[in-house]
C-alpha cells in the first residue's frame, strides 16, 4: 500500500486529494492546521491518518517528522497555501502580507520537503510535488492582479526548479502541479468542480517519472509556460 | 536635463550606472546605505546627489521619498540587491536568509517604485527598470542552489509584469534587465564582464527602449531573455 502525505487537507483541493487517494487504496497522511476542526476529513472512507501541521512553522514541521518516525512516504503533495490580500492595489501591499504569503506558499513547501527527505528516500515512488498556479506564470501574465499571491507562486516555481536540480540525481522527481481554477473557499466558489481538477492531477502524478522533474504540469496534463 | 534615481549606487553596477549617466549629462540621484562611506561615488564628476536608502527599512524608503520631494524622475533604476549564501543547501535555508533575500530583492524595489510613482509620472521618459538576473529565468538557469536568490528574482520579474499592466494607462515603461555575469564584489569578482561592459549594454537597452517593449526582460546584450 503506497503512502502519500498531503498538506492543507481539511478542505478544498487538499480534502479532495485525500478523498481520491484514500478511495484508490493509498495510505493517506493528511495534515491540517487544527485537527479538532476537520469534520469532513474524518468521515472519509479509507486509510486516512490526520496530523497537525502549521505549514510555515519549523517547530511544527519538526514535530510532524518526529511523529512520522522514519515512515516511508511515496508521494508528497505540498498543497497548503494562502491567497493573501488578493485585491490589494500596489499601494496597499504591506511587507507583512508579502512575507506571510511568501513564507506559506514558497518557503514552507521547501522546508517540509527537506524535512521529509529521509521519508521520501525510503519510499518507492520518490515524488515530491507542490501546488503552483497559472498565476505563477510570468510569460502568460498580461493581466496582473493578485500581487503577493502571484509573486509567491512564481517564487515557488523557482524553489522547486532548484530542488529538482538538487534531488533529481538522487532519483527524486520534483514536480509542480497546476490545479486550474477550482471552486473552493479560497477561490470564492469560482471555477471547476474540485473532483475534476483532482482527478486530473491524480492521473498526472500517477504517470510521473524522473524525466518529469522540474516541470510545471496542469490537471489537464499540459505544461504551464514559465 | 533628464533625471535618474539609482539604488545601491556606492559600488558595483550601481556605481558604474551613476558614472555613465552623470558623464552623459544626467542629473543622478544616487542612493546607498551609508553616504558617508561612498568615496568613489562622491568622487565622480557630474550632477550627482547622494541620498541615504536602506532597502530593508520602510522608514528609510519614506525618508528617501521626502528627500526626492517633487523632483520628476525620468528613469527609476532599482539596482540594489543581495546574493548572500548562494551555495546553501535546500535544507540549510533559514527563515532569516529567506526573508532577507526576498525583502531586499523583491519587496524593496517594488515598494520604492510604488512610493515614487508620482515622481515617475512627472518625468518625461517614465522608465521603471529593475536589475534582475538570469537566475529569474525558470527555463534557462541551471546553476545549482541559489534558492532564495532565484525565488527573489523570479518574483521580482512577476511583480514588474504586474506593474506593466497596472501602470500602462500613464505609459509607464517597465523593464527587467539581465546584467550578465559581472565581476563585482557581490559576485566575489567572479564574472565574464566588467561593470563597464555590462552597464554600457544595459544603458543601450534602457535608452533605446520604446513603450512597446514594456513588460519584457532583456540582457545587457539587447536580447530578450526567455522566462
Amino acid at each position: 500500500m503506497p503512502t502519500i502525505l498531503i498538506t492543507g487537507a481539511n478542505r478544498g483541493i487538499g480534502l479532495e486529494l485525500a478523498r481520491q487517494y484514500a478511495a484508490a487504496g493509498w495510505s493517506v497522511l493528511a495534515t491540517v492546521r487544527d485537527p479538532k476542526r476537520t469534520s469532513e476529513l474524518t468521515t472519509l472512507p479509507g486509510a486516512i491518518e490526520i496530523f497537525a501541521l502549521e505549514a510555515a512553522e519549523q517547530a511544527s514541521i519538526d514535530a510532524l517528522v518526529r511523529d512520522l518516525n522514519g515512515r516511508p512516504i511515496d508521494v508528497l503533495i505540498a498543497n497548503a497555501g494562502i491567497p493573501g490580500q488578493l485585491t490589494a492595489t500596489p499601494e496597499e501591499i504591506t511587507r507583512e502580507d508579502f512575507l506571510e504569503v511568501m513564507s506559506v506558499n514558497a518557503f514552507a513547501p521547501l522546508a517540509l520537503a527537506t524535512a521529509l527527505f529521509d521519508n521520501i528516500l525510503a519510499g518507492d515512488r520518490r515524488v515530491v510535488t507542490a501546488m503552483s498556479s497559472l498565476m505563477s506564470s510570468v510569460g502568460s501574465n498580461d493581466w496582473g492582479t493578485q500581487y503577493s499571491y502571484r509573486a509567491s507562486k512564481t517564487a515557488l516555481n523557482a524553489v522547486w526548479r532548484a530542488l529538482a536540480l538538487e534531488w533529481t540525481p538522487k532519483n527524486i522527481a520534483c514536480v509542480l502541479l497546476r490545479p486550474g481554477l477550482v471552486a473552493t473557499e479560497m477561490s470564492g466558489g469560482r471555477g471547476m468542480p474540485v473532483e475534476e481538477s483532482v482527478t486530473g492531477m491524480l492521473k498526472v502524478v500517477d504517470g510521473l517519472t524522473l524525466a518529469d522533474s522540474g516541470r510545471l504540469i496542469g490537471f489537464d496534463g499540459l505544461d504551464v509556460p514559465w | 536635463m533628464s533625471t535618474i534615481l539609482i539604488t545601491g549606487a556606492n559600488r558595483g553596477l550601481g556605481l558604474e550606472f551613476a558614472r555613465q549617466y552623470a558623464a552623459d549629462g544626467w542629473q543622478v540621484l544616487a542612493t546607498c546605505r551609508n553616504p558617508a562611506d561612498a568615496a568613489e561615488l562622491a568622487a565622480l564628476p557630474g550632477e550627482i546627489r547622494i541620498l541615504s536608502y536602506e532597502a530593508l527599512s520602510e522608514d528609510s524608503a519614506q525618508a528617501l521619498v521626502r528627500q526626492v520631494g517633487e523632483t520628476p524622475i525620468d528613469v527609476l533604476l532599482l539596482n540594489a540587491g543581495t546574493s548572500e549564501d548562494k551555495k546553501l543547501a535546500p535544507e540549510a535555508i533559514t527563515t532569516a536568509h529567506w526573508q532577507h533575500t526576498l525583502l531586499t530583492n523583491t519587496f524593496a524595489p517594488f515598494r520604492l517604485a510604488v512610493l515614487l510613482k508620482q515622481n515617475l509620472q512627472r518625468g518625461e521618459l517614465k522608465k521603471l527598470v529593475a536589475v534582475s538576473s538570469l537566475a529569474a529565468s525558470m527555463s534557462q538557469y541551471d546553476v545549482p542552489r541559489e534558492i532564495a536568490y532565484r525565488a527573489s528574482k523570479g518574483a521580482l520579474n512577476q511583480l514588474w509584469r504586474n506593474l506593466t499592466v497596472e501602470w500602462r494607462d500613464w505609459q509607464c515603461l517597465c523593464l527587467m534587465l539581465r546584467p550578465g555575469k559581472v565581476s563585482t564584489r557581490m559576485t566575489g569578482f567572479d564574472g565574464d564582464l566588467t561593470p563597464e561592459q555590462s552597464v554600457t549594454g544595459m544603458r543601450g537597452v534602457i535608452d533605446g527602449a520604446t513603450f512597446e517593449m514594456s513588460g519584457n526582460f532583456y540582457g545587457y546584450d539587447g536580447n530578450v531573455v526567455p522566462w
